[in-house]
C-alpha cells in the first residue's frame, strides 16, 4: 500500500512539474526584457596569481574573512535572438565595507547571453553569461578591470508584463595592475548578489 | 547565431584592449583589502606620562595600561585589570617616588578609595590609602581634591608618606555655601581652585574666587574674586609667582602673588561680548610677548602682550607637513606636550586609523606655532604597536 502511493505521489508531481515549466517556448525572437535586481551581496573570494611576504602571503583569501556582507543593484535589458537565447547588457552597483571600514565599490558593466531552456508564459528560468568591464574603487584608489558573471534566475510573471524574481550567482572581477610596481597584486575578486529582481517583457 | 558570436567577441576585445591600456591602476586595491585591519576605538579615560612623555599611563574601559615608548616603538601593556576596582576615573604619576595614583568606586559601602600602585612592581596589589572628605578629583599634577561638610581639602600626593591623606589647616579652601566649580592645573606644583558663588541666575551672573596652591613652598592660598572663571591659566617663569589667567570670556590677566597691592592686573579686554571662550581642557604657555593658549581640540589662541592683541586659530587650518622637528631652532623652543583627546579632533576624524597619544606645542620668535602630533596606527594585534609613526602639523598665523 505504502508502495504504491509512493509512486502515485511520484507521477503526480512529474504532472505537476510539466505542467508548470513546459518545454513549450513563450519567446519569440524579437521580445524584450528589463529587470531590475536588488540585495545583499555576499563577497565569495580573493584569489592573488602569486604571493608576497608584504601584502598577501597567501593565494586565496575567502571574502567574509576581509569583506563584510553589503549590497547590489542592478538592470538588465535582454533581446531575443532566438526564442531560448538573448542577448543584453548588464549595469550594476555593488558595495562591501571591509574590515578597515573602508568601502570597496564595484561598478560592472557587462554584455549578457542568457539561455532561457524553461519559459511558460508564467514561469521563466534562465542562466546567464556577462563579460565586460568593472570600475573598482576603494578609499582613493581606482582601478578598470575586467568583469564577468554566472547568474542564474527564476521569475514569476503575474500578468502579461510584470513578474518578480531571484537572481544569484558570481561575479568576477579580474584586478590586472599593468603597472610593473603592481604586477604583484593582480587578483581576482568574486562576490556573490543574491537579488530580487523584478522584470517588464514586451 | 554564429554572426552573433562573432559580434560578442569583437566586443570582448575591444574591451579588452581598453582595459589593457588603462593607466588608472594606482595601488593594489586587492592587496589593500586583505591588509585593512579592524579598527579598535578605545576610550582614554585618564592619561599620565612622565615628563618626556616615553612613559605614559591611561585608564581604559577595562584597566590601567601602560604606553612605554621610544623614539621608534611603543609597548602597550595591560598592568592593572580594573574588574575589581571599578570607575577609575583619575590616574597621576609621581615618577619620583614610583608611585601610580588612582581612585576607584567600591559597590558595597558605596565609596570612593584612593589608592596607588608600586611601579617597580606591578605584581603587587594596589594599596589603598585612607582620606578626609568625600573624594572630588586626583589632579593631573598630583592633588587630591576632597571635601567635607563645610571644606575643601586639597593634598599633594608627591609630599605623601604613610598614613592618612589629609589636609593641615592653611590647605583648605572655600565654605559650605560655595561649590567647587574647577581645578586648573598650572604646573607640575601649582593648581588653581575656584569656587562659584551664583549671584543672579537669571542674568547668569556668576562670582569666582579663586585659590592658588603651591606644593613648592608653603602652600600659598591667595584668592580674589572674578565675574568670569579662569580657564587657563600659567606661570610667567617658574618660581616668579605672577601668572597669567585667561577667562572664560577670553580676556587676559596676570596675578602676582608677591605684590603688595594690585595683584590682579587685567591686560586684555575682550569686547566681544558675544565672544565666549568656552573650553573644557585648556592648556597655556608663555614664550616671550606670547601667549598661546589651546584645547584638545587643537583651537588656538594666542595673546601678544606687547601689541595687545590676539589671534584665533582653529584646528582647520591645520595642515599636515613633513619634517616637523626640522622647523624648529632647537628643542626648547616646545613650550608644552600633553595627551590629545582622540574623540574630538579634525585631524583624527579624517583618519580614524590613527591614535594620537601626545601633541608639541612650540612658538617661535616671529609669532609662528606650531603644532606637532605624534600619531600611532590602531590594531587589534598588540603587537602592531610597535609599528610607530610620526605625523605632524604646522600651523602658522596670518
Amino acid at each position: 500500500m505504502k508502495r504504491k502511493l509512493i509512486i502515485l505521489f511520484a507521477v503526480i508531481s512529474l504532472f505537476t512539474i510539466n505542467s508548470v515549466f513546459a518545454t513549450d517556448t513563450f519567446y519569440q525572437k524579437g521580445d524584450q526584457k528589463v529587470t531590475f535586481n536588488v540585495g545583499p551581496s555576499i563577497p565569495a573570494f580573493i584569489y592573488f596569481f602569486t604571493t608576497t611576504d608584504s601584502t598577501h602571503t597567501e593565494n586565496f583569501y575567502p571574502g567574509l574573512e576581509v569583506l563584510d556582507v553589503g549590497g547590489y543593484g542592478s538592470i538588465n535589458f535582454d533581446f531575443f535572438i532566438s526564442e531560448k537565447e538573448s542577448l543584453g547588457i548588464e549595469v550594476g552597483y555593488d558595495f562591501n565595507y571591509d574590515k578597515g571600514d573602508e568601502i570597496y565599490s564595484n561598478v560592472p558593466i557587462a554584455a549578457l547571453y542568457t539561455y532561457t531552456p524553461i519559459q511558460n508564459g508564467i514561469w521563466d528560468f534562465s542562466l546567464s553569461a556577462g563579460l565586460g568591464i568593472s570600475f573598482n574603487s576603494r578609499d582613493d584608489q581606482t582601478l578598470l578591470s575586467l568583469f564577468s558573471s554566472f547568474k542564474a534566475n527564476g521569475s514569476y510573471f503575474f500578468n502579461e508584463n510584470w513578474g518578480i524574481g531571484l537572481s544569484s550567482g558570481l561575479y568576477l572581477a579580474p584586478n590586472i595592475n599593468y603597472l610593473s610596481d603592481l604586477t604583484d597584486d593582480n587578483g581576482i575578486i568574486a562576490y556573490a548578489p543574491v537579488t530580487l529582481s523584478l522584470t517588464f517583457r514586451n | 547565431m554564429k554572426k552573433y558570436i562573432t559580434t560578442f567577441t569583437i566586443l570582448f576585445l575591444t574591451l579588452f584592449a581598453f582595459v589593457s591600456c588603462d593607466t588608472d591602476a594606482t595601488n593594489g586595491i586587492l592587496s589593500e583589502i586583505v591588509n585593512s585591519e579592524t579598527e579598535e576605538d578605545f576610550e582614554l579615560i585618564a592619561v599620565s606620562a612622565n615628563d618626556n612623555a616615553s612613559i605614559i599611563y591611561s585608564v581604559e574601559d577595562d584597566g590601567i595600561y601602560l604606553y612605554q615608548s621610544d623614539t621608534t616603538s611603543l609597548e602597550r601593556t595591560l598592568i592593572l585589570d580594573t574588574s575589581d576596582y571599578l570607575n577609575v576615573l583619575y590616574l597621576y604619576l609621581d615618577y619620583t617616588n614610583n608611585r601610580l595614583w588612582f581612585d576607584y568606586y567600591d559597590l558595597i559601602d558605596s565609596t570612593t578609595y584612593l589608592a596607588y600602585l608600586n611601579t617597580n612592581d606591578f605584581t603587587q596589589d594596589p594599596t589603598t590609602v585612607s582620606y578626609n572628605g568625600t573624594f572630588i578629583e586626583i589632579t593631573s599634577n598630583g592633588y587630591v581634591i576632597a571635601k567635607d561638610t563645610s571644606t575643601y581639602y586639597a593634598f599633594d600626593l608627591d609630599g605623601y608618606t604613610s598614613g592618612t591623606v589629609s589636609a593641615s589647616v592653611g590647605e583648605t579652601f572655600g565654605s559650605s555655601t560655595d561649590s567647587l566649580d574647577d581645578t586648573i592645573v598650572v604646573d607640575d606644583d601649582t593648581i588653581i581652585v575656584q569656587t562659584v558663588e551664583i549671584i543672579d541666575e537669571d542674568d547668569d551672573k556668576n562670582e569666582f574666587t579663586f585659590y592658588i596652591y603651591d606644593g613648592k613652598t608653603p602652600i600659598y592660598t591667595g584668592s580674589t574674586t572674578l565675574d568670569y572663571k579662569v580657564v587657563a591659566a600659567v606661570e610667567e617663569t617658574a618660581g616668579s609667582g605672577k601668572y597669567f589667567f585667561v577667562t572664560s570670556d577670553a580676556s587676559l590677566y596676570s596675578y602676582d602673588i608677591n605684590a603688595l597691592s594690585d595683584k590682579l592686573t587685567q591686560l586684555f579686554e575682550n569686547d566681544d561680548d558675544d565672544y565666549y571662550f568656552n573650553m573644557e581642557s585648556q592648556k597655556m604657555f608663555v614664550n616671550g610677548q606670547y601667549i598661546v593658549v589651546f584645547d584638545e581640540d587643537l583651537y588656538v589662541l594666542c595673546y601678544d602682550i606687547d601689541e595687545s592683541d590676539y589671534a584665533e586659530l582653529d584646528a582647520d587650518d591645520l595642515y599636515l607637513s613633513e619634517g616637523f622637528a626640522n622647523t624648529l631652532s632647537s628643542t626648547s623652543d616646545i613650550v608644552g606636550i600633553f595627551p590629545v583627546d582622540n574623540d574630538s579632533n579634525n585631524f583624527l576624524d579624517d583618519n580614524p586609523n590613527k591614535y594620537a597619544y601626545y601633541c608639541y606645542v612650540a612658538t617661535n620668535e616671529n609669532g609662528y606655532y606650531f603644532v606637532g602630533m605624534d600619531t600611532q596606527a590602531l590594531s587589534d594585534d598588540d603587537s602592531d604597536y610597535s609599528e610607530s609613526e610620526s605625523l605632524s602639523f604646522t600651523l602658522v598665523t596670518e
